[in-house]
């Protein structure tokens, strides 16, 4: 026999006052009041005595979004508040480097988990050096931000448990700042470079990181100071990545994948990128210069393409073996004086045709002859590509008007709004004569985990 | 659901097990959905409960007891699933109606039914009367919350006193 809970459930009987709630104990009501908008559950502390040191003690969410908060605001909080900081967000707020020197010191007392910096305006903000003893941190997003010189460069950067970190529009006083600062995240699984500045060479070295993102601007820019933004991004050793992705590469920077062997999602790769080094394979803006069959772990690909085609996409088969979806997207604008690459002389056996692919996405895809050629070229030559009747999935959304439920195959991959059907689409149409068309929105980004896309057996075209 | 007065539960399917509520009403339920609360599981697991046994729970009285073990019921499945992940969308939006309708209750049953989560450890129950709360809180100026929670009308001291605190606090209130 066990006799459980010790205080009891049956509240006073309301005899004089029907403030029952007053009767629950302070923890219950912390719980309550840790739910509630910043601003909702500093009035409490108005209501009595009583509940006047509540908040104070509730786990602290500091954040000056939706409502605006000022900066008096924000040191009174952080001066009269004793409990543990879950969360600080500054991101319609752009404080003066003392505010934000001395916030940061109070928020590393308080143990912070969780820091957002997104501070308005084109200038990008210091980063005061109290930003080094916010050593709980567990995520940190900065954005528009500037690293300050000394701490990073001389290794004397920890952030013992920061697991997710992201630098958009970020300035790095050296490269060896920022090389500093990612030698100092120990346990490190997620990284974001998004527009980062300063340092034209980056090589990671991780044992931890899982996720590592990359971005540039739409054009070559310089930060102040002539900053110059990444050039380079070198994985020199990562044994536990699994995602590399890039976004919106349109001048670079070169990836140099030098070892990654759980690798397992790659994309978008395109003509922006100058030179990609994957072990010891070779591609000059996206033309093969030397094809080596790596990387057996990578099952999700995709690719950026003007107009693709068949060779550079066959190229980037052979090199890995273990392939088993594919997203192609086309760009918009088709240059004219590109010319066909013929696939007829293949190399070897492509074994992720022969085995592996069973999931092709091709995004954008407006019927282009190049395109049509492309599409053909995988329908005759992936032979465990899985042609399902339907792909309607969870994150994938059919869209009715476009395209009824049962199209056939052979209009499928036609020309848009040409009416009959290449012959060579015979094949295509025996095999599994209901084929259907989605009109899928996929984002590889958006995609977790990766497993969810491998499990989708199709091809997908995304007509833009 | 819950049966009074139900002798011996284990008739082969699931395994049940009996609680006794401070007014001595007894409950048979499954094993699996009393296993909500944190704090029973660990008798459960220990063979707690079965038989002629019975968990006595000196704390809980037998209206709210009941209304409890209605939410554990409900949620047994999803949470043997381990949080639902393939529970389908329907699945999910029947279990939010249900929860929106279960604390539509009076405030006393309401705080009755906070303690009992919060001694039971009833990790969905707490966080579901917890956010209850928090939503008759939110958007209400002081005097407006104290009137909804049933404070009395605060002495002129206590009014003062709110008053200067709401200067002080300016910027919670732009």
């Amino acid at each position: 026999m066990t006799s459980a809970p010790a205080a009891s459930n049956s509240l006073p009987a309301a005899a004089e006052s029907h403030d029952l709630i007053s009767f629950l104990p302070d923890c219950v009501l912390t719980t309550i009041i840790s739910l509630l908008p910043l601003h909702d559950a500093a009035r409490t502390t108005a209501l009595s005595r009583r509940w006047r040191r509540l908040w104070p003690s509730a786990p602290l969410r500091l954040l000056d979004s939706p409502a605006p908060l000022c900066a008096a605001a924000i040191s009174q909080i952080l001066a009269s508040h004793h409990g543990n900081a879950v969360q600080f967000q500054l991101i319609l707020t752009r404080p003066s480097p003392a505010d934000l020197g001395s916030w940061l010191q109070s928020l590393s007392v308080k143990r912070l988990q969780e820091l957002v910096l997104r501070p308005p305006s084109d200038e990008p903000l210091l980063l005061p050096p109290s930003i080094y003893e916010c050593r709980s941190l567990r995520s940190a997003e900065l954005t528009n931000c500037r690293l300050p010189e000394d701490a990073a460069a001389a290794g004397a950067v920890s952030f013992p448990h920061l697991a997710e970190l992201s630098l958009r529009l970020f300035c790095a006083p050296s490269t060896a700042a920022l090389q500093g600062l990612l030698a100092g995240c120990p346990v490190l699984t997620s990284l974001s470079l998004d527009r980062v500045f300063g340092c034209r060479v980056l090589r990671v070295r991780s044992g931890t990181l899982h996720s590592l993102t990359v971005s540039v601007s739409l054009t070559r820019r310089c930060f102040p100071d002539d900053a110059s933004e990444l050039e380079l991004l070198v994985v020199e050793d990562a044994p536990a990545l699994e995602r590399l992705l890039a976004h919106d590469i349109n001048w670079g920077p070169s990836i140099h994948v030098e070892r990654a062997p759980r690798l397992q999602m790659l994309g978008y790769l395109g003509v922006g990128i100058p030179e990609l080094h994957l072990g010891s394979t070779l591609f000059r803006s996206m033309s093969a210069v030397r094809l080596v069959s790596q990387f057996r772990c990578l099952r999700t690909l995709a690719l950026e393409m003007v107009n693709p085609q068949v060779k550079p996409v066959v190229d980037f088969l052979y090199c890995f073996p273990g392939l088993e979806t594919l997203y192609v997207t086309s760009h918009m604008v088709v240059p004219r004086s590109m010319t066909l690459m013929k696939c007829d002389n293949m190399h070897d056996p492509i074994e992720c045709l022969n085995h592996h692919l069973r999931t092709v996405v091709l995004k954008g895809y407006g019927g282009q002859k190049h395109e049509v050629q492309l599409a053909m070229f995988l329908i005759r030559n992936a032979r465990v590509l899985e042609i399902s009747p339907t792909a309607t999935a969870d994150g994938l959304l059919c869209s009715s008007h476009s395209c009824p439920p049962h199209y056939s195959a052979p209009s499928l991959f036609a020309p848009r709004a040409r009416g009959s059907p290449p012959p060579q689409f015979a094949c295509a149409a025996k095999r599994n004569p209901s084929l259907s068309l989605s009109l899928a929105v996929a984002d590889l980004a958006v995609r977790r985990p990766p497993s969810a896309a491998l499990s989708l057996p199709n091809i997908m075209v995304m007509v833009r | 659901m819950a049966a009074p007065e139900s002798g011996d539960g284990n008739n082969g399917a699931a395994r049940m097990v009996t609680l006794i509520s401070s007014d001595n009403t007894r409950f048979e339920v499954e094993a699996a959905a009393a296993s909500l609360s944190q704090t029973l599981q660990l008798t459960i697991l220990d063979g707690g409960g079965g038989g002629g046994d019975g968990i006595p729970l000196p704390n809980v009285d037998s209206a709210t007891l009941s209304k409890v073990l209605e939410y554990c019921i409900k949620h047994a499945p999803a949470a043997a699933n381990g949080g639902a992940p393939n529970a389908t969308a329907v699945d999910r939006a029947e279990l939010e109606r249900f929860d929106n309708e279960f604390v539509n209750i009076d405030q006393s049953v309401l705080y009755s039914l906070i303690m009992a989560a919060h001694n039971l450890e009833i990790e969905g129950l707490q966080s579901l009367v917890a956010k209850k709360v928090a939503d008759m809180i939110k958007g209400k100026s002081p005097m407006e919350i104290r009137r909804t929670l049933g404070f009395p009308d605060p002495t002129p001291e206590e009014q003062a006193e709110m008053n200067a605190h709401m200067l002080e606090y300016g910027w919670a209130y732009e």
